[in-house]
């Protein structure tokens, strides 16, 4: 911190050097603010769209075996590498957490504008997971541990394990059995069945199909183990890559 | 915000007179206009998509797909292009030939500007990502495939793209022109931040080609896409650009804040 | 950004809005022309396709019912129905909702796997949703192979969607409005998780300025060779420790409500629904093979050379071409109008050389299909695809009305002259 005092014409005063290092602190703050805002919304849910984006759009995508495990090892890539930035050069474990509250602010946004308003499909068909928990929960575990290799193995496994039981509460009357036209369907199904999707016949979602082995019917659990596993190991390459990307790197020519 | 800046040889550093003989920080009224004009124009664009998307946007080889879209694509690239050379032209002509003397004050005040350059920069990669894309998304299950042309084609494509590339290299060039650090080295991380995004312009060759031949499909998240989401990702650099932008702008503000 | 990028950008938004203001809207039909000329012919022919009723209010039933048959001359580098498709339709969105749709009687709810040069019937229920004029067509997804689109009708809604309800019952006697299912607890849900998610944030936002003070105070303690991990405070961790915990009783709270909400549920219903094996080929006492196919480009006049042999009991004339949705009639033997603007028929397109097959006639007819059809639907293209193959339907009609319908094709020849 600066001294105290200095009557000498010409310097300035410590209280002035503060005050004015505090304005010039704040703007950039705010100026870099909508910046990063932009930039993360926009990449975030571009990456996810064109990568998972399917398994976020419609009700009749989130099944047991893919769902949990694609959409959520996909989305950690942006808050586990921008973590690596901001907790290894501010100390700021916010990363995760501002990432995933302003993608699912812009997935509903897209849901609202592009899905409902444009393309015409009810809300109720078309809404976005819910991801917000886990983040915070790798965010706590990075406070807490301070450790990037426990925040891997903890927080980043969780966030896989868990997305099931976080969306349950929104998905689980989606799965609730109807019985139409002397077929046994959920509501998700249904949903995709009446609204019509000419570019999307039932034939190409990407969801469990029955197998042999699925011992006990464990197939949720079994997910959500794999998911976290994958979490973990997602976390720690994104949390690299960040580093790299990161690093003051200069090139003499491109 | 205003601190007295010290002397300046304004001749030194012709296209910034205005800029240096005050010092202001950041100019808040250029960085509001700069993403209110962006918001706005695509917000209108849009209503327009709304419109015209699926009244006269179905069929490529109708009459009066040519009158509604054809004509904005060829009014959009002609725009863009006039546009693009325009930005760099200017950029490199008003480039600071003497960067060596450049005082803590104006390259403060350069990075301000630089921060507005990359705010239309990343609005842009905003529209494209949440409002852009997922408008193709949402076309490409309710239509059956046109040409490569659909609205959300030319509104992506040939409109949202090239203002990525417009913004971005505007961004670039402005680091390279006005910036001490980076007029003879080029930042990794910015480098990538931005040659990414500006690669989905010719990833887009790829995407119509395999959408021609090889995959029949609409399923968004299909590997054919993935193309683009590698490019999207190495927009992860602009978490070293702000590292980069706060540690600069830090060195810079402790020297402007002690001197008078 | 600089003005001139300003004003760019101002300029396309300035001409988006004076065309969007210049001009009147009119409604135009699907995208399918796009698609290669050839394959559209040897893929699905449809016929005696019904959209009606052409008017109806939000809310009201429509039905989408005929016949297609897949062709024998299916190309074979392109995937064909025998893998997996799917029965669909093309109506610029979800203006309709979907409530039956069954082929060959056999509910189309899933997919299903078809043989090729086979006979097929197919009915479609929908009900209306939003209001507007729309152009409706049956369509057959085929799996790696894209869509194949039937004939469209314009349909006219009129109405307000406001009264479009949809509400089923699930087994448990759940009332289930499609419309907005459950969309209370979704943003109920996510609304406290945005809470607090954004509690989170601020707390770590709290301090101002943020950004440079941090790196500087990281930088300082790394210089010094110090843990910059001293920059967590006992009641950040305090605070991560009280976040974490609410987070995971919430979790676990939240998945004890969604199993009381649903306490049975299935997973999502992926079955393929099985077809009759075996289906029999369609029968016809009639032979026909094309010996010469032609194109004259400068007329627009398709020409083909038929031997035929009639089998029937029947004396059978030409009655109608059919090929890739464009029906050519004669109109010595049908009248046929179009239906609306979009409806492809050319009701003079048929001309006939060769008079009418006696029974047990072997005999060459010469048939010309002549109408602008052929260059409005790009059918003129097939003389750019790499493979110049004709195909489709001919019916052959008998005086009581009844009919033979046989598909033919072969190579066509373009004469560009």
């Amino acid at each position: 911190m600066p001294q105290t005092g200095g009557g000498e014409e010409g310097v300035r005063t410590a209280d002035q050097q503060a005050a004015t290092r505090r304005r010039l602190e704040n703007t950039v703050d705010m100026a870099l603010f909508a910046v990063i805002v932009f930039a993360v919304a926009g990449a975030t849910v571009f990456v996810m769209s064109v990568t998972i984006g399917d398994w976020e759009f419609w009700a009749d995508w989130k099944d047991r075996r893919y769902w949990p495990l694609a959409p959520v090892a996909a989305l950690l890539i942006f808050p586990a590498g921008l973590a690596a930035a901001f907790w290894s050069r501010f100390r700021l474990p916010v990363a995760c957490t501002a990432v995933v509250l302003l993608y699912s602010l812009m997935r509903w946004l897209s849901a609202y504008f592009n899905f409902h308003i444009f393309g015409g499909f009810p809300l109720s068909f078309v809404w976005p997971s819910i991801f917000i928990p886990l983040a915070i929960i790798i965010d706590c575990t990075l406070v807490i541990t301070r450790s990037v290799f426990l925040t891997g193995l903890i927080g980043a496994f969780l966030w896989g394990l868990l997305v099931y039981p976080v969306n349950w509460p929104l998905l689980a009357a989606f799965h609730e059995p109807i019985t139409y036209n002397g077929e046994m369907l959920t509501a998700a199904d249904l949903l995709g069945y009446e609204y019509i999707r000419t570019g999307l016949p039932e034939y190409v979602r990407v969801v469990e199909r029955t197998v042999l082995r699925t011992f006990g019917d464990a197939v949720t659990p079994l997910t959500a183990v794999f998911s976290g596993f994958i979490c973990t190991l997602v976390f720690y390459i994104a949390w690299g890559a960040g580093l790299v990307l990161n690093r003051q790197a200069w090139l003499k020519k491109l | 915000m205003s601190v007295t800046a010290r002397s300046l040889d304004l001749a030194e550093h012709p296209t910034d007179a205005g800029e240096a003989a005050q010092f202001e920080g950041i100019r808040w009224s250029t960085y509001f206009k700069v993403i209110l004009g962006i918001s706005v124009s695509f917000f209108v664009y849009r209503l327009y998509l709304q419109k015209y998307a699926f009244s006269v946007g179905l069929d490529y080889f109708e009459p009066e797909f040519a009158v509604y879209w054809m004509r904005l694509l060829y009014g959009q690239i002609a725009l863009a292009s006039v546009t693009l050379v325009g930005v760099v032209f200017y950029l490199w002509q008003t480039r600071d030939r003497n960067l060596d003397a450049i005082t803590p004050e104006l390259e403060l005040q350069r990075y301000f500007k630089w921060i507005t350059w990359l705010a239309s920069y990343t609005l842009v990669v905003f529209l494209t990502g949440v409002l852009g894309a997922e408008s193709d998304a949402a076309w490409h299950q309710i239509v059956i495939r046109d040409t490569d042309f659909t609205p959300t084609h030319i509104e992506i494509f040939y409109m949202l793209i090239p203002a990525i590339i417009i913004t971005g290299v505007g961004s670039f060039l402005y680091a390279r022109t006005r910036l001490p650090m980076h007029s003879k080295k080029v930042f990794v991380s910015l480098a990538v931040a931005i040659g990414g995004p500006i690669l989905i312009m010719p990833n887009v060759g790829f995407n119509e080609w395999g959408h021609t031949f090889f995959y029949a499909e609409e399923v968004f998240n299909a590997p054919i896409h993935w193309g683009f989401s590698g490019l999207g990702l190495a927009l992860l650099g602009l978490g070293g650009v702000v590292t980069h932008i706060v540690s600069r702008m830090k060195e810079l503000i402790d020297e402007v804040a002690t001197h008078a | 950004m600089t003005r001139p990028g300003c004003r760019a950008l101002t300029s396309i938004a300035g001409l988006a809005l004076v065309l969007a203001m210049l001009i009147p809207i009119v409604a135009t039909a699907h995208g399918e022309r796009a698609q290669q000329a050839n394959t559209r012919m040897r893929t699905l022919n449809w016929y005696d396709v019904e959209i009606s009723p052409a008017k109806i209010a939000v809310g009201e039933d429509i039905k989408v019912r005929g016949r297609f048959r897949t062709s024998k001359l299916w190309p074979e580098h392109i995937p064909s129905v025998e893998q997996r498709v799917f029965l669909n339709v093309g109506a610029g969105g979800p203006n309709f909702i979907r409530t039956a749709s069954n082929i060959d009687g056999i509910s189309a709810v899933q997919s299903t796997s078809l043989e090729l040069g086979k006979d097929y019937s197919f009915e479609i229920d929908m009900k209306a949703r939003r209001p507007g004029r729309f152009h409706v067509h049956p369509i057959v997804n085929v799996l790696d192979a894209g869509s194949m689109v039937g004939p469209g009708r314009w349909i006219e809604i009129t109405g307000s969607q406001d009264d479009f309800v949809n509400t089923v019952e699930s087994m448990f006697g759940r009332e289930i409005e499609l419309e907005s299912f459950h969309l209370k607890s979704i943003v109920s849900w996510h609304v406290l998780w945005f809470v607090i998610g954004g509690a989170w944030l601020v707390y770590w936002f709290r301090q101002r300025p943020l950004l440079i003070p941090r790196l500087r105070a990281v930088d300082e303690l790394d210089e010094k060779g110090e843990d910059a991990d001293e920059l967590i405070s006992p009641t950040d961790i305090k605070v991560a420790i009280v976040f974490l915990a609410v987070t995971l009783l919430i979790i676990v709270g939240g998945f004890a409500w969604g199993e009381r909400d649903a306490p049975i549920t299935i997973p999502l219903r992926t079955a393929k629904t099985s077809m009759p094996d075996n289906k029999p080929f369609p029968q016809a006492n009639i032979d026909v093979s094309i010996s010469e196919a032609t194109y004259r480009i400068p007329g627009r006049s398709f020409r083909m050379k038929l031997t035929v042999d009639n089998r029937s009991d029947r004396t059978l004339r030409v009655g109608e071409f059919l090929c890739a949705n464009v029906r050519f009639i004669n109109p010595e033997v049908r009248t046929v109008e179009p239906i609306d603007e979009h409806d492809l028929v050319a009701s003079h397109g048929l001309r006939v050389e060769g008079g009418p097959i006696a029974p047990g006639q072997v005999s060459t007819v010469e048939v010309f299909a002549e109408d602008a059809l052929w260059e409005t639907q790009r059918l003129t293209r097939m003389i750019n695809d790499p493979d110049s193959v004709i195909a489709g339907l001919l019916f052959f009609y008998a005086q009581d009305g009844s009919r033979e319908i046989v598909e033919v094709g072969g190579s066509l020849l373009p004469i560009f002259e």
